[in-house]
Order: C-alpha cells, then structure tokens, then sequence
C-alpha cells in the first residue's frame, strides 16, 4: 500500500517542522533573513528545497534557534516529492503567522 | 402548519419567495411563533406551530416594520423615484391576497412566469429583459413576468434577506448583492443573524471580496448563536450572489453564482476552542484589506475563503507574512492566529 500523501496539519505539527519554522520567524524577525524566506519560497522540487534548508542553515549557523541535526535529518526525509516540499514551505512560513513570545526568544538569541 | 413553496428554477427568486412566507407568517403572528424553513429539494417547506394563532396583518407592528425598512428602494433600484408604488403595490397584493396565500401555499405555492408583474432585476437577475439564451429568431427577450402573489412574496423575502451593498467603483455606484440559501432556519434566529451581519460592511475591491467577507461574518453569527446549543437549528447551504453595474440610465446584472458555504458552517458549528479565534484573525485581515494599498491582504484572504486549497492557503500565508515581518505594516500579535486557530484554518485548507 502506498504511503499517505503528507498534509498540511500533519505537517505543521511535525516536531522537525517547528523547528525549521520557528527558527525561520526568529531569522526573520531578528536577521531580517529575507533571502532565506525567498529560498523557502521558490523552492518547487526536494532538490531546490534541499539548497534552501542548506543556505537557511549556513545563514544563521550561530542562532540560538538553530534547528537540531535530526531535524534536519526528519525534514529531508518528509520533504520526498514536489507535493511534499509544497506542504513543507506552506508549514515552516505558517509559523510566522502564529502568536509567539518575541521576547523569550529574544532573549535565547542574545545568549547565543 | 405546513406551507410548502414550489421552485420555479430562479434561484434567487425562490429563495426570496421562501423569505417573504416566512415573514409573512412571523408577521401574523405578531413574532410571537418562529416559522422554520427547510430547504426539501424541489421546495422550500416553512413549518408554523400548529397552536399559532393568526391577528390582523393590517395591524400587526411587525409588518408595518417591515413596510418601513429601506432596503424597499434597492429591491425596485430600476424604478428610481417610483419605488414607494411598488412597495404599496406589495402591500396592497398581500393584504388583499392574505388568504389565498394561506389556503395556496398549503398544497405548495409555485409561481406562473408568464403573469402580470415584472420581476425587478436587482431581485432576480436573471430576470432582465435581454437576450438570455441561444435564438436564430428573436435577438431580445421581455423581462421575466410573475403572477402577483409570487411577486408580492419575493419582494417581501428580498426586502428582509438580501443584502444590498453599494460601492463606488471608478466614480461609479455599484451595488454587490448577497443573500444566504436557508438550509433550515428559525427565523428569529435569521433575524437575529441579520442584526450581526447585515449591518457590518467594508471598501470592497470586487464581487468575491463582499461575498467572503459576508460569508464569513454570517459563519461567526451562526458560531456565536450555536455557542451552548449544539443542537440549534440554523443552516446556509450557500450564499447567493450578483452584482448590479450602471449602463447609461439603468441598472445591468454583472456577474453572479453561488458560494456553498459547507466548509465554512462545518467550521462554525465544530465547536473547537479555536474557530472563533480563525475567524477573529479573518475578520481582522478583510478589514485591513479593505484599506488603500492592502488589495493583496484582502484578494489573497478572499481566495483562500472561497476556494480553499493548499496553494490558496500557501498564497494567503505568503501575503500576511509579508505584513507580519514588515515593521511599517504594525501587525499586532493579538491579529495573528493563535496555534489552535492556525490548525482549524489548515483543516480549511484541506
């Protein structure tokens, strides 16, 4: 039987999600990090998503809210089809949308 | 009391039809007993207590309340300054027609289109005289004719359900016009839906934007009267609309269709703690749409309300991101979605 198409709830409460997606709102909010939104983006199949999880990373490597290894590890393997990248970029940027506690963060990224 | 309303096939104009009965009822009974209308496929039924008791409709508040409402001049749009005859035309034709109304409208009222009364466009606009179909023989055709009491119900349903909402559009007056299909409703409690909704309107770009934007406020009027009462009997299947555009002296239909607003009810009615807060953030982003500059906010929330779909969701989240990360826009987080909100707007999506 083939695997279930990966959805967008689905997707946005994957641990490994959260913390590409928070750690992209820090970027954005803190860096002004754009260049990595737009990678997001544009990004259509699992190689261009692959390159923009790459800069993303390369980016901002000393960010207190850099996303961990197996995280990274669990979102290329989630990302396996154009379908599955269209639903991981719409999951990580949704994480900017959502209410969050900008000064915690802050914080954490100072300390970094 | 069971009084059945037979479809002709106009929509608007049955679902106008269903309205004005049931008005009618509420108004004879004072507003004392609520009629019901369900939508029963190839007819609108309108079920009454059988223990109402019926008083004099020319004494009756409720009625001499509705005579007075404004929305009379927007449903006889096409009669300019004579409107006031064609509400005292309705009056007199109910007034004197009370009890054939009554007796007919039990076997099931159905509508002959080839009666005396022009039905006016900005009621059915698919009764404007024009061409309307296919002919080798004639290149026009006479606006659509009603048998009166048919007539008399649908201005009287149009008064009380449509909603009229004028907007200028490049130094012009048009009018965007919606109105919900009853799937079963109270009607106190449309009544008391209207209060919410109708009142509340924004600088709309276009058609779609009005349309969502009403579909949305009547989805969080319907989540708020359902609130502590699971089993209320109140449903849109979809909302009806048109707009109306001056050519020359008259008014002309533009476009029109249906909005079916299941997903949209099934939201509202879930009962999930965070639904209301998804249409807070909703409400909050027509409104900032609404405003000069913010066209994209408004297209991309509209899109995603009426046509919801993984890339409409995708664009609608790409445009409010731009607005969240941009400091000058002054997106407070009280507008932004909460976690629970953002899962009921994924589950939209899907």
């Amino acid at each position: 039987m083939p695997p279930e198409p990966l959805t967008l709830p689905t997707a946005y409460a994957d641990p490994a999600v959260k913390a590409f997606g928070t750690a992209l709102r820090a970027a954005l909010s803190f860096g002004n990090d754009y260049a990595s939104l737009m990678d997001f983006e544009n990004a259509e199949t699992p190689e261009a998503f692959a390159e923009a999880v790459k800069k993303f990373l390369r980016r901002n490597y000393q960010s207190g809210s850099k996303p961990s290894a197996t995280d990274l590890e669990r979102l290329m393997t989630m990302a396996a089809t154009p379908h599955d990248v269209r639903v991981l970029r719409a999951a990580i940027i949704s994480y900017g949308l959502a209410r969050w506690d900008k000064k915690a963060t802050e914080g954490k990224e100072e300390k970094s | 009391m069971r009084s059945i309303v037979l479809k002709s096939g106009f929509e608007i104009f049955d679902t106008c039809r269903a309205y004005g009965l049931a008005q009618l009822l509420h108004c004879l009974t004072r507003g004392v007993v609520a009629p019901v209308i369900r939508d029963a496929g190839q007819a609108f039924v309108i079920e009454l207590q059988p223990a109402a008791a019926f008083s004099d409709l020319a004494k009756s508040e409720e009625w001499h309340a509705v005579l007075g409402q404004e929305a009379w001049q927007q449903v006889f749009l096409t009669y300019k300054a004579r409107w006031t005859e064609q509400r005292e035309k309705v009056r007199a034709v109910i007034e004197k027609k009370l009890q054939t109304i009554l007796t007919d409208s039990r076997g099931g009222l159905s509508a002959e289109l080839d009666g005396p009364c022009t039905l006016p466009g900005p009621l059915e606009p698919g009764a404007f005289k024009g061409l309307k179909g296919v002919t080798t023989t004639a290149y026009n055709e006479a606006a659509t004719a009603v048998d009166e009491i048919n007539w008399a119900l649908a201005c009287l349903g149009a008064v009380v359900a449509q909603r009229y909402r004028a907007q200028k559009v490049s130094g012009k007056w048009e009018y965007y016009v919606t109105l919900p299909i009853p799937a079963l409703v109270r009607f106190s409690d449309f009544h008391a839906i209207r209060e919410l909704v109708y009142g509340h309107s924004l600088a709309y770009h276009g058609l779609s934007n009005a349309v969502a934007h009403f579909s949305v406020m009547l989805a969080e009027a319907i989540r708020q009267r359902a609130a502590g009462n699971p089993s209320l009997p109140l449903q849109f299947s979809g909302v009806l609309y048109f707009s109306l555009f001056p050519s020359g002296n008259q008014f002309k239909p533009a476009a029109g269709g249906v909005f079916q607003m299941g997903g949209l009810i099934a939201l509202a009615l879930s009962g999930r703690p965070g639904v209301a807060e998804a249409f807070a953030t909703w409400s909050y982003l027509f409104r900032r749409g609404s405003v000069q500059g913010n066209e994209d906010l408004a297209e991309a929330i509209t899109e995603f309300v009426m046509a919801p779909s993984l890339e409409s969701y995708y664009r609608h989240a790409r445009v409010f991101l731009r607005y969240v990360t941009d400091r000058r826009k002054g997106v407070k987080q009280d507008n932004l979605y909460t976690e629970d909100a953002l899962r009921e707007v994924m589950n939209y999506a899907a």
